[in-house]
């Protein structure tokens, strides 16, 4: 313990310099000093030091970062020298800001595991649809076979994490509401011709569509009290 | 656990640790009691689920609805209350005492949850939070999708103990009462003659009311009661993201009173003085402003309303002062800041606000809108209102121990995460005879902090302090 006598405070830091007015300490203090500080100060409040943690997460997601970029710039000059009419490095190009953000989203973001993986499959069909509309000049796969695939995973994904916790199912009934709503869409997307291919939309609908009826009927009360909290005014 | 219980399971656990050191095989046994009261209090949990078979949930309170909208991880609205014991915390004893208090405190066991008009908290049957040697920097932002999703966490480093809790689950005084809970039953577990003269059970005479204290002592025909005029920001280099600067300021409270008393104001009042006329001279360097120095103080209702609410319950005043002359006195600043405080913390006035801040939320157009608008809408609000302060510094009084833990118990900590707008904040509390102000921060300088010691320092009172390290290399 030592005294700062510009100060005139005692100060608990292992330090040499007083942290408030920066002069040096002065180690001799008086009895007197040495009872007042042992009366305030006790046996004082240490802290650790924190900030190596917090610097070793952000070097990994900076490691990453500078890898992808350095593979994009690397894929690009393979791509105009081997195949400069097809950029198929604007794909890779796409697929790694989709990972990154992905990345990003699930390790910083706080949302539960139903809202991110809604939100990761909402991303998943926005980048699906901007490689078929850049790179394959809209032929339209990305809604023939890609989005209704992403929809039945999507279900998938609900019916598994609806097993893997049965106590709280009813939490991914919302998220299962949603795939119901983008299955409605692909509907809507076939009504007005802009699906022709029929199978996989129609299965998507299908397999949806009795996922959902299923849940209602058996979910009963649990599912009732679940959506009077989601939705309570 | 039974005494006979714990001793047969240390002996089985001697015959296969030979190997280990004492220490390793001491933290060993301890963990598998441990395991085995979860596994107990599991078995109790599916049982009491088979039978009720609904969760808990609850509505935010007033206050509670904005937290959850600006938090963020600069913002983390996560308040620290800490208490430094006499001896090294022992880990698995903190967790063992936090299991068992946890489902006495519905409040605290709670995850929030996000509906499609508003956020809402709904109960958390998964096993208490782990209690982790400090890793963070005090207030850091609590995920609400890790931690086993509980709203709160409980670390601790050496002889303390820190309870960290997003402020939308409650405010100091229910913080407190928790800890002061968590601490009897570490004490208990820790030093079991102490169940010769308490009982092995939280104490008696705590209230654990879950009642919205806003929406019940609401009242219709409130006048607008906040000024949205742009404070004194204070700006300045900064720390690197995350982290956070904390001086702790140890002063007698018999020294204060007489200090305080010679300027014939209260403690509160001369300590929220002396720090905005420290503000005044280090940051205005005693010149005129067109901006006011707003010090925000939180009010705690429940005296006024006789409540006992586990949940938020209070009101935000500002001490206001705007240098209109060069070079104020310290005499004059306390004096405009105590009449300023006297003149709103009255009951008409903090009914006046409280009503004010529930009037919104009772608008039934407004409650309609989803909460993707309200979350855009509150944000922008916020913004603007944040502007209108400079600091805050929350006092949560004197803290009392129950006597058989007093002589175990050195001393109570509160720290404030950084607001919007707000780059210095205080938490004050006293314990046994000595009031810790602490300084949280993330702001290089010093110089507000220097100015306001040694302002109490040269009125006769003795003052201490330690920081957290970040001042330094």
């Amino acid at each position: 313990m030592t005294i700062c006598r510009n100060c005139n405070i005692i100060v608990n830091d292992d330090i040499d310099i007083c942290p408030l007015c920066h002069s040096v300490l002065d180690d001799d203090m008086s009895d007197e000093e040495i009872a007042t500080s042992d009366s305030l100060l006790r046996q004082g409040s240490a802290y650790p030091d924190v900030r190596k943690r917090e610097k070793r997460m952000n070097i990994v997601m900076r490691a990453i970062l500078f890898l992808f970029i350095l593979s994009e710039i690397g894929l690009v000059f393979i791509n105009h020298s081997v195949n400069p009419h097809f950029w198929w490095s604007g794909i890779c190009g796409i697929s790694m800001v989709y990972i990154y953000a992905s990345m990003i989203y699930w390790i910083k973001h706080d949302a539960g595991f139903a809202a991110k993986v809604g939100l990761q499959i909402v991303l998943t069909m926005v980048v699906l649809v901007l490689i078929d509309f850049y790179f394959t000049e809209m032929n339209g796969w990305s809604l023939k076979f890609a989005i209704p695939g992403v929809i039945l995973f999507g279900d998938a994904v609900v019916f598994f994490l609806m097993m893997l916790n049965r106590q709280h199912w009813y939490s991914y009934s919302i998220l299962l509401l949603f795939m119901g709503l983008l299955s409605i869409a692909i509907v809507v997307l076939y009504f007005t011709d802009k699906i022709t291919v029929v199978a996989l939309p129609m299965t998507c609908v299908a397999v949806t569509g009795i996922f959902l009826l299923g849940t209602i009927i058996f979910g009963d009360r649990e599912l009732s009290r679940e959506l009077k909290r989601r939705f309570h005014v | 656990m039974d005494k006979h219980n714990k001793d047969s399971i240390i002996t089985d656990d001697i015959k296969n640790e030979t190997d280990m050191d004492d220490s390793k095989a001491e933290d060993k046994k301890k963990d598998k009691n441990v395991k085995k009261e979860s596994v107990d209090t599991k078995k109790v949990a599916s049982h009491r689920k088979i039978r009720t078979g609904q969760l808990a949930w609850d509505k935010l309170d007033n206050t509670a609805n904005l937290f959850p909208v600006i938090a963020t991880e600069d913002m983390s609205n996560v308040y620290r209350i800490s208490v430094t014991l006499t001896e090294d915390i022992d880990r698995v004893l903190l967790q063992e005492a936090l299991n068992r208090i946890l489902p006495q405190f519905l409040g605290f066991r709670m995850r929030l949850k996000m509906g499609f008009f508003w956020y809402y908290f709904e109960e958390n049957t998964k096993p208490a939070p782990i209690v982790r040697e400090e890793y963070s920097y005090p207030g850091a932002y609590i995920n609400k999708s890790k931690n086993n999703q509980y709203m709160f966490r409980v670390t601790y480093y050496g002889k303390r103990i820190n309870l960290e809790v997003f402020h939308a689950l409650t405010d100091g005084s229910g913080g407190i009462i928790f800890l002061k809970e968590l601490v009897y039953q570490y004490l208990r577990l820790k030093y079991p003659e102490l169940l010769e003269v308490e009982k092995d059970k939280i104490s008696s005479g705590i209230f654990l009311d879950q009642e919205d204290s806003y929406v019940k002592n609401f009242k219709r025909g409130h006048e607008k009661v906040y000024n949205s005029d742009r404070a004194v920001t204070l700006k300045g280099e900064k720390f690197p993201k995350g982290e956070i600067g904390i001086i702790h300021g140890y002063m007698p409270v018999d020294q204060l009173k007489a200090a305080s008393k010679s300027y014939g104001v209260t403690i509160n009042q001369y300590l929220v003085a002396v720090f905005v006329y420290s503000v005044y001279r280090e940051y205005l360097k005693g010149l005129p402003s067109k901006h006011p120095i707003c010090c925000c103080v939180p009010v705690n209702l429940r005296p006024y309303y006789d409540s006992h609410t586990m949940k938020n319950f209070f009101a935000m005043v500002s001490a206001v002062f705007k240098p209109e002359k060069e070079d104020y006195t310290l005499e004059e600043v306390i004096k405009i800041v105590a009449d300023n405080l006297k003149e709103q913390i009255t009951p008409e006035n903090l009914n006046n606000i409280m009503s004010y801040n529930v009037s919104n939320e009772q608008n039934w157009i407004l409650r309609a809108v989803p909460l993707v608008i309200k979350n855009f809408a509150l944000k922008q609000v916020y913004g603007m209102s944040a502007k209108a302060t400079t600091a805050t510094i929350t006092n949560i009084g004197n803290i009392d121990i129950k006597e058989p833990y007093r002589k175990y118990v050195e001393n109570f900590y509160v720290i404030l995460s950084m607001s919007k707008g707000q780059n210095i904040k205080a938490g004050v509390c006293s314990y046994n005879g000595v009031l810790t102000f602490t300084f949280s921060t993330n702001l290089i300088s010093t110089a507000i902090q220097k100015r306001f010691f040694q302002i109490i320092s040269k009125n006769g009172v003795d003052v201490g302090i330690e920081t957290n390290g970040a001042y330094y290399e």
